[in-house]
């Protein structure tokens, strides 16, 4: 552990719950409060790239887990920052205020896995079309129940479980 | 939920224009909803999605081996570039080592396809810009090395050729050679390009100045790749985090700090010739042996990754391709998140094309080198 | 009763010659852009791919006849004909050959630029009637660029006219025996040429088409025989171009050096000369990026149009002094 990670660590001990090491990179486990102070204040340790945001279901834990990649261009230092929400208040804060790079990627995550970020400017799906029923990244997505994407009448996306609906 | 987006002009002196998903330059399937104020163009919304195949959904329903076919679909253009992060990934999970006539293999054609997918960005770069002759000749030199790869793999373009542990098959013969005289046909071929376009004065005019993308910028929307050395990010994983074999040889990372159309080109040129360079030198040190870790001859089917996590990248012709694994212990991936470049790269222009003209839209979405499968997975 | 049907059999050649010349014209386009981009080009239909033109004008004509739904009916049918019918005409006065003109008239100059004006309302036309938004830009542009181009256009040819001193095309061609007039005018050609390109709209200037932009420009919404009228117009103007070059700056049916063919076969020297020039335009056709439409409006009003007029001012002078006749 280097000396920026460990900067960190003694400024937000309180709020870490876990920390650990993915084949040399240095891991963070947050409580979903601290996610955005503790982003900003990596951001002013010279993190100032955010590379990747995985969202993964974990039907055991019955939550939604968010990881942040980060990287620090300056030092050449990585850090992932994990976060858990649970499934009945699938909700974190947004870092898209700290990186602009979280827009797309937070929406993307929205859209695949579910978790809604608070103070998201413009959360929308992004690959999916609007109407789209459920997120295809958990893990009881039902993959048998085929959705069907129209148009209606004034151009919007329409999904249907029926092949015939739609404009 | 949020209220859907609908077509509607938020202004009556503003006109809205759907650019794509079906139009000339927008490369495949992008669809940008334009508010234009006559020529300028005053706020863009890309819409995106038409490529989504559900590609990480994909990959946690097969075993492990099954992703390497679906995951080059994904950037079409330059297929080797997920293939070699996704089995890099599984490896480093997995801890399995390849041996070095394997690295040096992959090497080679890792920059071969950079070579290829740059000159189909040039081709394309020029048609959006007008010069249509750019296209052919930028074709015309990929297919030679998309027959090289051909020979090497059995297919042109979605080579299922790298394996956990190392490759699925040796150099043919004579390949080594033919590799050799495409590389000295290329470099050749090169130098036209610059004299054909940057001491054209029309390009320059369309290109300098254009959509300048700032350091800053670039680091803050997560831009990589030549894009983001263009605009004077000194990284380039080739050489900052080295992986295969690539510490062993000499080469330049190409660096502009304009930022505009014009650097994207300048990098994107200089990066063929050092992409050659590599070649060449992985060519005349190619060491013997085998090309598969010893005992994964046959058993890699049911590989199975302990329980874990992983984040693995690479750089890509396109910029920065990572792959997040999740491991379950079991043959079949938790989790396989694709980071995509392209889609980190789209995410920016709406920034650089605002208060641009129609044209200038055109030239900055040509110049960062989009590709939809890449974009939408 | 003669001059009728000398009329008659005037106009029926000129629609023949304008058709058939831009029909070949394409063949010659296709393979010459074949060439520069290393490619094979036609070469199916007759002997080295000749009669691709025929064949393709008659999978034009035989194509179904579309008209969107929501158009401007009236506009969007007569915009062919408002960019075709001027195109043709305005080759009535061009001297092919030692009197071998259709219109040779006083004012045969003034005659080609005032039908060459009209053609520019056909494009906006087809851009409004289209009820398509990159038509209508691309109809937008195409007025855009009429008001910068003409000026420099007209002042470069009014100096031909002064140095001639008549405005019969006819009579700029007899002047040229001593001195074709590229020479004293060429800074005059080359405004003339530059804005002549972006006149008839191919690339560099192919702006109110320019189709990795605005896809089709005007003519998004045309198929079958329209789009087929905007396409002949297009390489009948490449040709346009040319004749105009050819009768204002070299000379028109006069042969090099003295070198004259008799009348009858003087209009040899004057296709050899357009033909020339027409490889020229597909060259820089095919070569060059396109420009952007401010870089366009820049160059005609702060390049080419004070070029012109310091032309115009110098040959003025020049005539005023008696020094060229």
């Amino acid at each position: 552990m280097n000396a920026l990670v460990a900067e960190l660590h003694k400024e937000f001990a309180s709020q870490i719950e876990e920390t650990g090491e993915l084949l040399g990179k240095p891991v963070v486990r947050l409580r979903r409060d601290a996610l955005v102070p503790f982003c900003r204040a990596a951001k002013a340790q010279g993190f100032d790239y955010l590379a990747c945001i995985t969202g993964v279901d974990r039907p055991q834990e019955r939550s939604l887990e968010a990881i942040y990649n980060l990287y620090s261009y300056e030092h050449l230092q990585h850090l992932i920052v994990k976060t858990r929400c649970p499934y009945d208040d699938p909700v974190l804060d947004s870092v898209s205020s700290i990186w602009k790079s979280a827009l797309f990627l937070e929406r993307e995550t929205f859209d695949l896995v579910g978790i809604r970020f608070r103070n998201h400017p413009d959360l929308r799906r992004i690959l999916l079309p609007e109407p789209w029923q459920g997120h295809p990244l958990r893990k009881d997505y039902p993959l048998e129940r085929e959705q069907f994407v129209s148009k209606d009448a004034q151009g919007r996306d329409v999904v249907g479980f029926d092949s015939t609906e739609g404009w | 939920m949020t209220e859907p987006y609908t077509v509607e002009a938020q202004s009556k002196d503003l006109l809205v224009l759907n650019m794509g998903p079906q139009h000339p330059s927008t490369h495949g399937v992008l669809r940008l909803i334009l508010k234009i104020d006559g020529e300028i163009v005053r706020e863009v919304q890309p819409v995106i999605g038409y490529l989504h195949r559900g590609m990480e959904k994909l990959a946690e329903l097969g075993r492990y081996p099954h992703f390497i076919i679906e995951c080059n679909r994904a950037d079409y253009v330059a297929s080797y570039a997920y293939e070699a992060a996704y089995v890099r990934a599984v490896e480093e999970l997995a801890g399995l080592q390849a041996p070095p006539r394997a690295q040096y293999i992959r090497v080679i054609c890792l920059e071969l396809d950079r070579i290829q997918s740059h000159l189909v960005w040039l081709g394309t770069f020029g048609l959006d810009l007008g010069v249509l002759n750019a296209f052919w000749y930028g074709f015309r030199e990929r297919e030679l090395i998309l027959s090289l790869q051909q020979e090497l793999t059995g297919v042109r373009m979605h080579p299922n050729y790298f394996r956990f542990g190392g490759v699925k098959a040796d150099l043919p013969e004579g390949w080594t050679d033919k590799a050799r005289r495409a590389c000295d046909e290329i470099e050749r071929k090169l130098d036209e390009y610059e004299e054909f376009l940057a001491q054209s004065d029309t390009f320059v005019m369309r290109t300098r100045g254009v959509g300048v993308l700032t350091k800053e910028m670039a680091i803050d929307w997560g831009v990589t790749g030549p894009n983001a050395r263009a605009s004077g990010v000194d990284f380039d994983l080739r050489r900052d985090e080295p992986y295969f074999a690539y510490e062993e040889f000499e080469f330049t990372i190409p660096v502009r700090t304009e930022g505009d159309c014009y650097a994207r080109f300048e990098v994107r040129l200089e990066e063929m010739r050092q992409s050659v360079q590599i070649i060449r030198q992985a060519l005349a040190r190619l060491p013997h042996g085998p090309i598969l870790q010893k005992g994964w001859e046959k058993g890699y089917q049911f590989l199975m990754a302990p329980t874990g996590e992983h984040y693995t990248r690479i750089e890509g012709p396109r910029g920065e391709v990572g792959i997040y694994l999740i491991g379950d212990g079991t043959t079949f991936p938790y989790r396989v998140k694709m980071r995509s470049p392209c889609f980190q790269n789209l995410s920016v222009l709406p920034e650089l094309m605002r208060n641009t003209l129609i044209a200038d839209l055109v030239a900055i979405n040509g110049s960062f080198d989009l590709v939809m499968g890449c974009v939408d997975r | 009763m003669n001059e009728i049907v000398f009329s008659v059999g005037g106009a029926l050649a000129l629609i023949g010659v304008v058709a058939g010349g831009g029909g070949i014209l394409t063949y010659v386009f296709r393979k010459l852009f074949a060439d520069f981009g290393q490619r094979l080009g036609p070469n199916r239909v007759g002997p080295y791919g000749i009669l691709q033109f025929v064949a393709d004008g008659i999978k034009l004509v035989a194509k179904e006849d579309i008209i969107p739904a929501r158009v401007e009916h009236w506009g969007f049918r007569l915009a062919p004909y408002l960019t075709f019918v001027p195109a043709v005409l305005a080759f009535s006065p061009i001297p092919f050959g030692d009197g071998l003109i259709i219109t040779d008239v006083r004012i045969g100059l003034v005659l080609i630029f005032a039908l060459a004006a009209l053609a520019p309302l056909g494009e906006v036309v087809a851009g409004w009637a289209s009820n398509n938004k990159y038509a209508m830009l691309g109809g937008l542009r195409a007025a855009a660029m009429d008001v910068s181009y003409e000026i420099p256009l007209l002042l470069s040819a009014i100096a031909v006219m002064l140095l001639a001193g008549t405005a019969s095309t006819r009579e700029i061609v007899e002047r040229q025996r001593e001195l074709w007039y590229f020479v004293p005018q060429i800074l005059g050609l080359f405004v003339f040429i530059v804005a002549m390109i972006g006149k008839v709209g191919v690339l560099p200037f192919d702006l109110p088409e320019a189709e990795s932009e605005l896809v089709a420009g005007y003519v998004t919404e045309y198929s079958g025989m329209r789009f087929a009228f905007f396409f002949l117009t297009l390489f009948a103007n490449v040709f346009f171009i040319a004749a105009l070059t050819v009768t204002l700056y070299f000379g028109g049916w006069l042969g090099p050096f003295g070198l004259d063919l008799p009348p009858m076969l003087s209009f040899i020297w004057f296709f050899v000369k357009a033909g020339v020039l027409v490889f020229v335009v597909f060259w820089l056709w095919n070569s060059l990026p396109r420009v952007r439409i401010d870089q366009f409006l820049n160059i005609n009003w702060k390049l080419l149009f004070p070029l012109s007029l310091a032309n115009l001012i110098l040959t003025a002078t020049l005539v005023a002094l008696g020094v060229v006749k």
